[in-house]
């Protein structure tokens, strides 16, 4: 199925780095619902600018290393 | 990083239940569908049977409405409770599985959006049918008509946005 965004991210492979956390962890951090958790990893939602740093926040990451837009796409 | 070479928790992907607001969607979806097929279902051949000035349309109206409300509102509540015992069996967190986020938020706005055009349209005709005069039974029912639709087209809209993104 085409994705929603063309906003990648590396969420999943952040949380297994940071001792495996869990989608519910990481709602729980971000105040959000496990649902739009895996949206977002899915590339079915592209979160809002202030949750997309506080996931950032949460991986001690910069924004780019946790999203990307569209390799190669011109602006 | 590379994805496909991470190690995969089970309970990670399956199936995770709604959200509130994604189920009061469904729940809604469903009143509006029955309830208004069950009006056009008992007024489509009275129409085409009857004289127009002699149909009683506004309590079976008005029966439709107040059913789709009262059910929309007690199928919200059953399907919330039904979620909180189903979450609380599993031990699961029920704030993280249940509660609305930013994401209900957009989604409602974005249904919200897509039936900007039908409730201009209804505006459109209900005041065509009012200028050239037509009865009252066809201005209500057009209103209801556009109604149902516009209800119908927001619901598969919001439905459409939590399962497959928008």
């Amino acid at each position: 199925m085409a994705k929603a965004t063309r906003v990648t991210n590396s969420i999943r492979a952040l949380r297994f780095a940071h001792d495996e956390m869990t989608q519910a962890d990481l709602a729980v951090h971000l105040g959000l619902t496990r649902q739009t958790v895996i949206a977002i990893e899915q590339g079915k939602y592209s979160p809002s600018l202030e949750v997309a740093f506080q996931i950032a926040h949460v991986f001690d990451r910069p924004l780019d290393d946790v999203f990307s837009y569209g390799e190669g796409d011109a602006l | 990083m590379n994805d496909t070479a991470l190690p995969h928790d089970e309970t990670e992907d399956e199936r995770v239940p709604m959200t509130m607001d994604e189920r009061g969607v469904w729940v809604y979806l469903v009143a509006v569908v029955v309830t208004s097929g069950a009006y056009l279902a008992v007024m489509i051949p009275r129409t085409l049977s009857e004289p127009i000035a002699e149909i009683s349309w506004v309590t079976p109206m008005l029966w439709a409405l107040g059913v789709s409300v009262f059910s929309t509102i007690v199928g919200s509540i059953v399907a919330a409770i039904g979620s909180a015992v189903t979450i609380s069996t599993r031990g699961d967190n029920p704030k993280v599985e249940l509660a609305s986020d930013e994401r209900d938020k957009e989604i409602k706005r974005y249904g919200d959006r897509k039936t900007y055009g039908i409730l201009g349209a209804s505006m459109f005709v209900t005041l065509v049918l009012a200028m050239i005069g037509a009865d009252l039974f066809w201005i209500a029912n057009a209103v209801f008509v556009f109604g149902t639709t516009g209800a119908i087209v927001e619901t598969i809209v919001k439905i459409r946005a939590y399962r497959r993104g928008f």
